[in-house]
Formats: C-alpha cells, structure tokens, sequence
C-alpha cells in the first residue's frame, strides 16, 4: 500500500483513500456496512462522535441569547412581530416558495388552527399530566427507551431557550463556570451548603460550582415572575484515577423546578434517604435521587461501580 | 452530524446572530454538537466537557462583533481553532486530564436512557476507536478528531492547525490507513480470543 508522505503530496490512491472518507461521512450510518471495508471503518468512527446532553444543549443556548442580549444592551426591543426562524434549510426552502407568499396559505393555517386549538387544548393537559407524573422524580427524568424521543420534548427539559422573560441576565463572567471552595461557594447560595462527610477512599474535594436555573434541572415554567432555581454542585476527584468522578448537587425546589438528568426508567430502583423515598439508578453512571430540606439532591458517580448502599451512605453524610 | 453549512447559509447565519440575539440559536444549534464531539472525544469527564464547549461558545460569542471574514468557511475554522485553544489551555492549566483518552469510559454515557446491550456495544466499540486514534501523532489525532468528530473540511482543518490543506490531506491519508490498519488486526484477534 502506498502512502503519502509527510509534505503533503497525494496521489491519485490518497485521493481514493480522501474520496472513501468522504463517503463515509457523508453517510456515517449503518447501511454503509456492505461497502468497502475502509468505508465501513470511516463510518463506524463517525458514529462514535460524543453526543452533547439535551439539557445541557438548551441551558446554553438559553445563555448565549442572554450574552447577545447583554452586548446589545439588554433584551431587543421590537415594534414589529418577531418572525421566528429554526435551522431548517429545508423549511426555509418551503417558507421562500411562491406557497410562502400565497393568500391561499394564511387562509389554511387560519383554518386549521381554528379546528384543531380546541381539540388539542382539551386533550393536552391530561395527557402532559400523565407523562409528566412517570417521568420526574427528584430531579430526575426517568424515561422509557421505548417512547423516550416523543415523551420528553426539549422545551420539557431545557424550557423555552429562546423566550426572554425565561432567560436571567448574566454577565460573560457568570457564564463560565468557576470553581469554588466551601465558604465561598455558601455565600452564593440562599440555603446551608452540606457536603459529604464519608466517601469512598482516596476521593478528594475538587471545588463547588454555583449556577441557577439547575444543572440537571431547568425550566420554562413561569420563570418570567418567578426566580430561578439555585444550584450548588460539590464535585470531587480520585487523586490517583483520573476516571473516578463523583458530584453532590442540590438545587432549590422552587415553583419553576422541573426536568432533571434524564435516566432509564428501567435503571431505577427505589430507596431511601434519612427515611425519605429515593431514586437510584444504576449503571455506567450511578444517581441517586431524592429531595430534603427544600432541595433536590443528586449525587451522580461514575468511573466506579458504587452500590445503592454506598450511595445511600454518602447521602446521610451530608452535613 | 449537521451537514456543512454553503458559505452564503454561513455568512447568513453570523450576520443575523450579530444583529439579533433571538438568531443566536440557530448559529450555535448547527455547530453545538460538532463543538462537543470534537471536545468530548478529547477530554475525559462529562462535566469538564460542558464546561470547555461552554466556554467556547461564550467566547465565540462575546468576540462575534469581532470576527472578520478571511476566505469562505473561515467562521468554522475561527470556531473550531477557539475550541481547540480553549482545550490546549485546559490541559495547560490542570494537565490532569491528558490528551490520551481513558480505556474504559470515552463517550460518556451522556444518553443513559438507551438500553444496556445498546450501550455496551457502541461504546465498546467507540472506546476502542478512540484508543486507537491516541497511537497517532499529536497532529494526527488533531486531524481526525476535527474531521471525524468536528465535522470540519479539509481547507477548515488546514486553518486551524495552521498548515497547508494538501498536508493535511496526507496526514488524513495516512492517519486513516494506520487506524484502519489496527482496529483490522484488533479485531482479528480479539476473534482468535473469542475462539
């Protein structure tokens, strides 16, 4: 096999090589698998590309409009209706037709909300309560794989991202998280700070980071007249095996709490804290769940299997 | 992946996000998850993850004013090269999380609502790729990581790292070939084990 060499020439075999990676990117999906062997692997890399957490997605969307809104002065002001735009190239195609411009088409859409508004206003909150009631339990989203895509909706989670009475002004300092120690960090919250007192051996304390609005846990429910949620998250670290990650976290139970670290439905098991009903999860990344004193607590671990016992145990040591 | 963006969609995009924040999403949606997935298969913990790819976005948009057009497809390379130093300095600053990415835990479950046997076997297979991709050069590794996982052309990397495209092009190449290379013979004998 030939290869190019380090100055950069390529041949017409890298250009084949370089034309099968393109390919495979253009279609990193598993029907590629009868392809070349080259392609195939290209594709399989593809795939395995990190996916960001959907909560976290919207809560940063939600704080990049804030930042634009503080460069320019505060939140835009507008005399005209805003004509709200998703990333759809495909809809914009549609939106910039001759359909687009037709009188014809405003007369349809009228029409149709005419009929279905009623139909989906009597039939929405019955059904939002139910899924709802499944899925949110102190902090966590607990979904079934089966109807996890239709039954948690972004805006669930990560509220409106792009609706300004939701999003709290912060300054481009408060937008990167900094890390705190014990004292500071309490006085940033408006509730007694408790952190672990057992953990397992050779964890040590790595700084604690304020935020609100959750970490796990946002919300678009009512958070133009009420205020956001404050969070404290106490993270700690092995000192030998960078793998081992553990975070206590407690957020505030306000009236715009809601959403949570989405987890498998299957995964969870109930338990208790200090005799109060608990959610654990088990798996690659261990939870356990459960609210006290006005807040939710998670405690998340990862990097080392720790059983609902351990967990429990760091959980009543909190102080 | 988002499929890439034609100059003039690019140019749209930054233009309306400049003018009007409630356009900011759009921008940001579309390189949100190449921005994470280029991070993320460089560093170790989710949470450091976030941290850095919101870091990235942060500056990109306080600077946005800033930024000045430098050939088409320059905002992805100008992205693409803040995240790439906001990580360098993270690895500076704390050097605990070097760039080598640990055996057992590389895309981190960021989905744990998929089902166990789903899991087991993507990220197996995931976490051998992305062991692989650190037998490489520093370069090299740079190079898939921002065309595989950053979603990014070959002229876009070429301006990140500041080289000349044809160059990358060979370091791809060879990359490639090299990786292909191992995880066939990975395979080959984890199958002469299994049997």
């Amino acid at each position: 096999m030939s290869m190019p060499n380090e100055q950069g020439n390529v041949d017409d075999f890298d250009q084949a090589v370089l034309d099968d990676i393109e390919q495979a990117l253009a279609t990193p999906r598993s029907d590629v698998r009868d392809a070349d062997a080259f392609v195939d692997f290209c594709a399989t890399l593809a795939r395995s590309t990190p996916k960001p957490d959907p909560v976290f997605q919207q809560r940063l969307e939600s704080q990049l409009v804030a930042l634009r809104e503080h460069h320019q002065g505060g939140p835009v002001m507008r005399t005209t209706p805003v004509k709200r735009k998703r990333l759809t190239w495909r809809g914009m195609h549609w939106a910039s037709g001759s359909f687009a411009h037709s009188a014809w088409r405003a007369l349809a859409v009228c029409s149709l909300a005419l009929v279905c508004t009623p139909v989906l206003l009597a039939a929405a909150p019955a059904a939002r309560a139910e899924v709802r009631q499944v899925l949110e339990r102190f902090g966590l989203v607990l979904v079934d794989p089966t109807t996890a895509p239709a039954a948690v909706p972004a805006a669930e989670l990560g509220g409106s991202a792009t609706d300004a009475g939701a999003t709290p002004r912060m300054t481009p300092q408060e937008l990167v998280p900094q890390k705190l120690d014990r004292a500071a960090a309490q006085q940033q919250v408006p509730f007694p700070l408790r952190l672990p007192t057992w953990l397992p051996d050779g964890m040590q304390f790595d700084g604690v980071i304020v935020g609100t609005g959750g970490f796990g846990c946002s919300t678009g429910q009512n958070c133009a007249t009420a205020r956001p949620p404050v969070s404290a998250r106490a993270q700690y670290r092995h000192t030998t095996n960078n793998d081992v990650y553990l975070s206590v976290e407690a957020t505030e139970i306000t009236a715009t709490s809601g959403g949570g670290y989405e987890a498998s439905a299957a995964a969870a098991q109930d338990a208790t804290v200090h005799g109060l009903p608990a959610v654990y999860v088990q798996g690659d990344r261990s939870m356990l769940s459960w609210q006290e004193h006005k807040l939710t607590y998670v405690i998340t671990v990862q990097g080392v299997p720790l059983s609902q016992e351990e967990l429990v145990r760091i959980a009543e040591s909190l102080r | 992946m988002p499929h890439q963006l034609t100059p003039e969609q690019e140019q749209h995009l930054v233009a309306q996000a400049r003018s009007d924040p409630q356009c900011v999403p759009d921008l940001y949606q579309h390189y949100v998850s190449s921005v994470y997935g280029y991070i993320g298969a460089r560093i170790h913990h989710p949470h450091d993850v976030e941290d850095l790819v919101s870091e990235t976005f942060v500056k990109v948009f306080e600077h946005l004013d800033t930024f000045r057009w430098q050939g088409t497809q320059s905002f992805s390379a100008w992205l693409f090269r803040i995240a790439h130093n906001t990580v360098q300095d993270f690895q500076r600053r704390g050097a605990r999380h070097p760039g080598a990415v640990p055996l057992d835990e590389v895309v981190l479950l960021h989905h744990p609502a998929r089902c166990p046997d789903e899991i087991v076997m993507q990220d197996e297979e995931a976490t051998r790729l992305h062991m692989l991709i650190t037998t490489l050069s520093p370069r090299r590794q740079e190079i898939v990581r921002l065309k595989f996982f950053g979603n990014l052309r070959n002229h876009e990397i070429a301006m990140v790292l500041g080289l000349d495209e044809r160059t990358v092009a060979a370091h791809l190449c060879r990359a490639l070939s090299d990786l292909h290379q191992k995880y066939t013979n990975a395979m080959e004998d984890g199958y002469e084990h299994a049997q």
